[in-house]
């Protein structure tokens, strides 16, 4: 392993043209095993993050959305529209790793920044392009959000209420974008390795809309398999292994996830007073279990139900509300919603490292260290034609 | 493409652990295999449980094939008693090469194996509620928020599809392992199936902290994007501000062109209104009517796909995003990886199973 890399991936340097989640997330990723993560935007050309409509508009200079995706980058304001923005960044580019980006397909090639014009300024570089459907196919151009991905990578079609329609995560949540940076950046950092190593850099085309797909992997697999099964995709809460479980309310009016492994289904029976059968679990009986569930749960406090539950081994917990997370006194709140030297809170990182993650540079206003960064860069504190 | 021949990463889960902590480490592996490492995967004796687990229990036995094909894919998989001192000492060795582990167990401070190996990724049991009991999906989403921001109010809490927390952990700690081996130090990197999954809803605690006592929850019918039913299945109504105008134009309705629909809270108080002429415009029309003159306006709605659907999409042939392989006497479609590389897929092949490490490392 030793001598593999060039440089630990904390001497990388990052050119982040990503926006809102899927490119900005990744970035963030990167700068959270310690890259130096530069957010490039122009003042005709900036994060939408920045100022967000609904419930995260807070009028403030930075929405909340913004400053929880792009803590610990710095920020360089560069029009590429302009020759000498995009000179300057094509200097930056010989002195950078890698340049992450969803914009949507062509805009790159339209600002003369094509890979192949990339490359020829800094042979190692690894562009990562992420995007709706991928650089090719007739959807490449395409447009999409998390939830257009749900229903076009088969996610949808196996979310739902059983009978019921399918359903997508929503404007509040678009799960599939959040999904796209936790895997891309795994991919991104096997492309550097793998340049440093070789000399050769290369681009990525990251389609968000085949990483939705692959996250139902089996249910393709199976539907290749046996397409009849696609009659009955939707489960609800039913546990796609095949064990007892559901979502039931209890007297206080909490929902209740619960789960019950095998070995406990006797004593949870015995609980609810629901007769067990020492036949196979089918669907049947599987249905009249959970209905007697449903019925003892509404009868008691969550509390109580909590408690009784977990001491004969099952797996249960309250479906906990937004604004009952950060109260809950959880450890991975402190590590997913930390705060910085401001006070404000920030996203922390997906995963733990040997020492904690911290915040070593809040969100930054527009073009908040181009001087600084051109100086350390390019050894000119201003963008100007490189004479 | 072979990007990370140079290592060899060891998979190794035990024999209790929750089917959640089995998937999201077996996805981790798959993925650095199919980009080109050697990955083994150590079962203990007794079999492994994904090779029972159904896609759909009770409903389509015959697909029990796919899960341990998509989760095996392109590894070798070898059972190993290490109670037994010999083999106990060949997984010993088999470490000491090893340039990545990928486990469950726990605890960040003993290293399995040799201290030589560079990078170990340790799926972790949850906190909180989790600790007592083994974590399922189902509970891991709902301390996240996450089961609450899904469905009806009317009705439960709904869970994603499928292996979501399983997914979603595997691909983090797929990054894990990458940033580790990226690293030139030995690392110990942890990976926790809550934290995954906050982090994945960050919304739902950010309202909650710059908005106090505001809070997002399942919408149901009330929300601004809705999947709407047409005239061969579902669509997904998926539109930003900008998307409106044309949208509007596209159903060519004249109530939808007043100027408070042009906003989230004026379109949020005449949801009641607009829905049913959106509604009644879909019922006529194919998804891949509405997919096409959607996207030809640039408005982002997508048609509602079966999984088993991509398998002849368009989009999917042209990308040749379904591989497939010959797998215990069936053939398998499974999707590649999500990422080209030049151009150039990655190509999983079916796993391969041994009897001894010793054949697993040829």
């Amino acid at each position: 392993m030793t001598g593999i890399a060039r440089e630990a991936i904390e001497d990388w340097r990052v050119l982040d043209l990503g926006i809102i989640t899927a490119g900005a997330a990744t970035s963030a990723v990167l700068a959270d095993f310690g890259a130096n993560v530069i957010k490039i935007e122009s003042n005709s050309y900036q994060d939408p993050f920045r100022r967000w409509a609904g419930k995260w508009d807070l009028g403030t200079a930075l929405s909340p959305v913004f400053q929880f995706t792009n803590r610990n980058k710095r920020g360089l304001e560069l029009d590429l529209k302009s020759d000498v923005g995009r000179e300057c960044f094509l200097e930056l580019v010989a002195h950078s790793d890698v340049i992450v980006e969803n914009f949507r397909r062509g805009v790159l090639d339209r600002l003369g920044l094509s890979f192949e014009v990339l490359s020829k300024v800094n042979p190692q570089i690894v562009l990562a392009s992420m995007s709706s459907q991928g650089d090719s196919g007739p959807d490449r151009k395409y447009a999409s959000y998390g939830s257009t991905l749900d229903a076009t990578g088969g996610l949808s079609a196996i979310t739902g209420y059983p009978g019921d329609a399918p359903v997508v995560s929503g404007r509040n949540f678009n799960y599939t974008d959040q999904l796209a940076a936790l895997v891309a950046t795994g991919a991104i950092i096997a492309g550097v390795m793998h340049a440093k190593k070789t000399g050769k850099g290369a681009h990525l085309d990251i389609a968000q809309r085949e990483i939705t797909a692959f996250a139902v992997s089996e249910y393709i697999s199976a539907g290749a398999l046996n397409p009849v099964a696609t009659t009955t995709l939707r489960r609800g809460n039913r546990d796609a292994a095949g064990l007892v479980q559901a979502c039931c309310q209890a007297s206080d009016g909490k929902w209740l996830a619960i789960t019950v492994p095998e070995e406990s289904l006797l004593a949870l029976c015995a609980q609810i007073d629901c007769e067990l059968a020492h036949t196979r679990l089918d669907a049947s009986k599987m249905t009249l279990i959970e209905g007697a569930l449903s019925l003892y749960v509404c009868k008691h406090p969550s509390e109580k139900i909590v408690g009784d539950f977990a001491n004969i081994g099952v797996s249960i917990a309250p479906a906990l509300r937004g604004n009952e997370i950060l109260p809950s006194g959880m450890g991975a709140v402190d590590r997913i919603f930390p705060k910085s030297s401001n006070g404000d809170y920030v996203k922390g990182s997906p995963f733990q490292q040997e020492t904690a993650f911290s915040v070593h540079h809040e969100a930054p206003a527009l073009g908040e260290h181009t001087e600084e960064v051109l100086q350390e860069l390019l050894g000119r504190p201003i963008i100007q034609k490189n004479t | 493409m072979k990007l990370l021949d140079q290592f060899l990463i060891v998979e190794r889960v035990g024999a209790q652990a929750p089917l959640v902590h089995r998937l999201a480490i077996g996805i981790a592996s798959r993925i650095a295999a199919d980009m080109g490492a050697k990955v083994i995967k150590i079962l203990p004796p007794g079999g492994d449980p994904l090779a029972h687990t159904p896609v759909i229990p009770h409903e389509s036995p015959e697909t029990a094939l796919a899960l341990s094909a998509v989760i095996d894919a392109s590894k070798t998989v070898v059972t190993l008693d290490d109670n037994d001192s010999h083999c106990a000492a060949e997984l010993q060795d088999l470490l000491r090469q090893a340039n990545g582990l990928i486990t469950d167990e726990h605890r960040m401070d003993t290293p399995i194996g040799n201290p030589r190996v560079d990078v170990a990724v340790k799926v972790l049991p949850s906190d909180a509620l989790l600790a007592k009991n083994a974590p399922s999906e189902l509970t891991v989403l709902a301390l996240s928020g996450m089961l609450d921001l899904i469905g009806n109010p009317e009705n439960s809490p709904l869970a994603l599809g499928g292996h979501q927390v399983a997914y979603a952990s595997g691909y983090t700690a797929f990054t894990a392992l990458m940033g580790g081996l990226a690293s030139l130090r030995n690392r110990q990197l942890a990976v926790d199936v809550l934290d995954v999954m906050m982090w994945i809803n960050w919304k739902g605690g950010a309202t909650s902290a710059f908005r106090p006592g505001s809070n997002i929850t399942r919408e149901g019918s009330r929300a601004e994007w809705q999947v709407v039913a047409c005239a061969d299945g579902h669509i997904a109504l998926v539109h930003s501000e900008k998307d409106w105008k044309p949208l509007a134009e596209l159903i060519g309705h004249p109530d939808l062109m007043e100027p408070d629909m042009f906003t989230l809270l004026g379109r949020e108080k005449k949801r009641d209104q607009y829905l049913p002429i959106i509604r009644a415009w879909a019922k006529h029309r194919t998804r891949d009517e509405i997919y096409r003159s959607a996207q030809a306006k640039g408005v982002p709605i997508g048609p509602v796909f079966a999984p088993s659907e991509l398998l002849n999409d368009a989009q999917f042939k042209a990308r040749d995003v379904i591989a497939q392989f010959e797998y215990q006497g069936k053939t398998i479609n499974l999707p590649r990886l999500p990422i080209r590389w030049d151009g150039a897929a990655f190509n999983p092949v079916a796993p391969r199973y041994v009897t001894t490490i010793k054949e697993a490392l040829l």
